[in-house]
């Protein structure tokens, strides 16, 4: 078995509550509304489009806070293997929009 | 032997890639290792090394991007190494050898380069990656065989210790298998179908899509009552990647009664069966039993049968049900050079 992370990533103090996105969906994720909403979870305030979610303290855990927090947003229904193989901002940006126009 | 280092699998050949380490099966197929180049939570490179036109070595290493280690199995402080060897062992401080997953690693390096000498020049520049980094080397669930010639190769520097042992059943394609079986093992397989035609098992098998979601809680549930925890997403994650890996074939094997459901899931690659993961829903009892004995073996053996397939891999863990069932066991190690001593071997040997 494997891609198991047992605790949230050691961001503890920094790290703030999720905020839960409009009930209504947005259109046009841009890199700078993802890399806000994985800044928000990391509980890291800001990181670049080009950051690496994994590197910036992410881990399957928050990747998981990450796909709900994607769908309420933006209606696009990420996986896990998505997050993993577009792990920047822009990456999954791109993802989404893509999956919008589906 | 020439050594480089690079980034991607694709510059080696695949057919020479697959021939270095052919005992080691899907996990390490050339298929998967270049699927895992696309995992954004692992840098890879490749240490390189030809000789006469040929690939001879070609060693994956994998630095995690994360701070936390993907598969808990992987930290070496969970290990029983001496405490001042594994106490730096963070996924952010080592550099793993050959694979961050699937508890089975090979060691693509060739036959005829596994003697000290050119292994030694092939470790050496895993080590000097590895010191670039102040990153120890991780070696988890070698083979006895890897580890001897590794240890080898660097004068004894790598500590090792037993990770458990991974169950095979193999010379399945011999339509006498059973019965060239011990006693014992005959016993068991007839008692098993006895138990199995008893519990009023209904079983059968088809493809992950066609199963993906009962089958990822299933699996979910299964890991978190044994304290592995998970997530249906996770699953779906890791058979997914199955599914998606070219030549191979994911098949799922389903077992139901009254009062227990269960799935196996298996990869068909290269003549061989190789079971990943197990979920079973339903009270204790002789009925879970046979729902295990007949997803575990009855099914698989069977199935590897049918198609005249030369081995089934049953992975790790219930030694003595498996051996009982006519698996012979490898042994697995897994092995830590630390940052200071990868960097001492690099000076010395690179």
């Amino acid at each position: 078995m494997s891609t198991i992370d047992q605790q949230p990533s050691d961001t503890g103090s920094r790290r703030s509550a999720p905020v839960l996105g409009p009930v209504q969906a947005e259109t046009g994720a841009t890199p700078g509304a993802v890399a806000a909403i994985i800044g928000e979870i990391l509980g890291i305030g800001e990181m670049a489009t080009d950051e690496n979610f994994f590197e910036m303290g992410g881990n399957s855990i928050l990747a998981l806070m990450l796909i709900s927090r994607i769908e309420q947003r933006w209606a696009a229904k990420l996986s896990m293997i998505n997050v993993i193989q577009h792990a920047t901002p822009a990456m999954l940006a791109d993802l989404i929009a893509k999956s919008a126009e589906l | 032997m020439d050594i480089s280092v690079t980034g991607h699998v694709a510059g080696i050949s695949e057919e020479q890639f697959d021939r270095l380490d052919p005992a080691v099966g899907v996990v390490a197929c050339y298929a998967k290792v270049k699927q895992r180049e696309a995992d954004g939570r692992w840098r890879v490179t490749y240490v390189h090394g030809t000789g006469d036109g040929q690939t001879k070595a070609a060693i994956p290493l994998y630095a995690s991007y994360s701070a936390d280690w993907s598969d808990p199995a992987y930290d070496p402080r969970a290990w029983a190494l001496p405490p001042a060897i594994r106490a730096d062992c963070t996924a952010a401080r080592c550099m793993v050898v050959e694979s961050y997953e699937d508890r089975c690693s090979g060691l693509h390096v060739d036959c005829s380069a596994r003697e000290p000498r050119q292994l030694r020049q092939i470790l050496a520049a895993m080590a000097q990656a590895a010191a670039g980094q102040d990153r120890c080397l991780s070696f988890p669930y070698f083979s006895s065989a890897a580890r001897d010639a590794l240890s080898a190769a660097a004068c004894g520097r790598i500590a090792w210790v037993p990770l458990g042992a991974e169950a095979h059943i193999r010379d399945l394609a011999d339509p006498d298998w059973e019965s060239n079986q011990p006693k014992r093992v005959r016993y068991n397989l007839r008692h098993d179908r006895d138990l199995i035609a008893s519990a009023g098992i209904t079983s059968g098998h088809c493809s992950w899509s066609e199963i993906e979601d009962a089958a990822s809680e299933l699996i979910a549930r299964h890991n978190i009552r044994k304290h592995q925890p998970d997530h249906p997403e996770f699953v779906r994650m890791r058979h997914r990647l199955w599914a998606e890996c070219p030549q191979a074939e994911l098949v799922v094997f389903t077992a139901r009664s009254p009062v227990v459901t269960g799935v196996e899931t298996a990869v068909l690659w290269n003549n061989e069966l190789d079971l990943r993961e197990i979920g079973l829903a339903g009270e204790e009892g002789a009925d879970r039993r046979a729902a295990y004995l007949d997803l575990v073996f009855r099914q698989p053996i069977a199935f590897a049968q049918s198609r005249r397939l030369r081995r089934i891999r049953l992975g790790m863990g219930a030694e003595m049900v498996k051996t009982g069932r006519g698996a012979v066991l490898q042994d697995l190690h897994g092995g830590v050079l630390t940052a200071s001593d990868a960097r001492r071997f690099a000076d010395e040997h690179y």
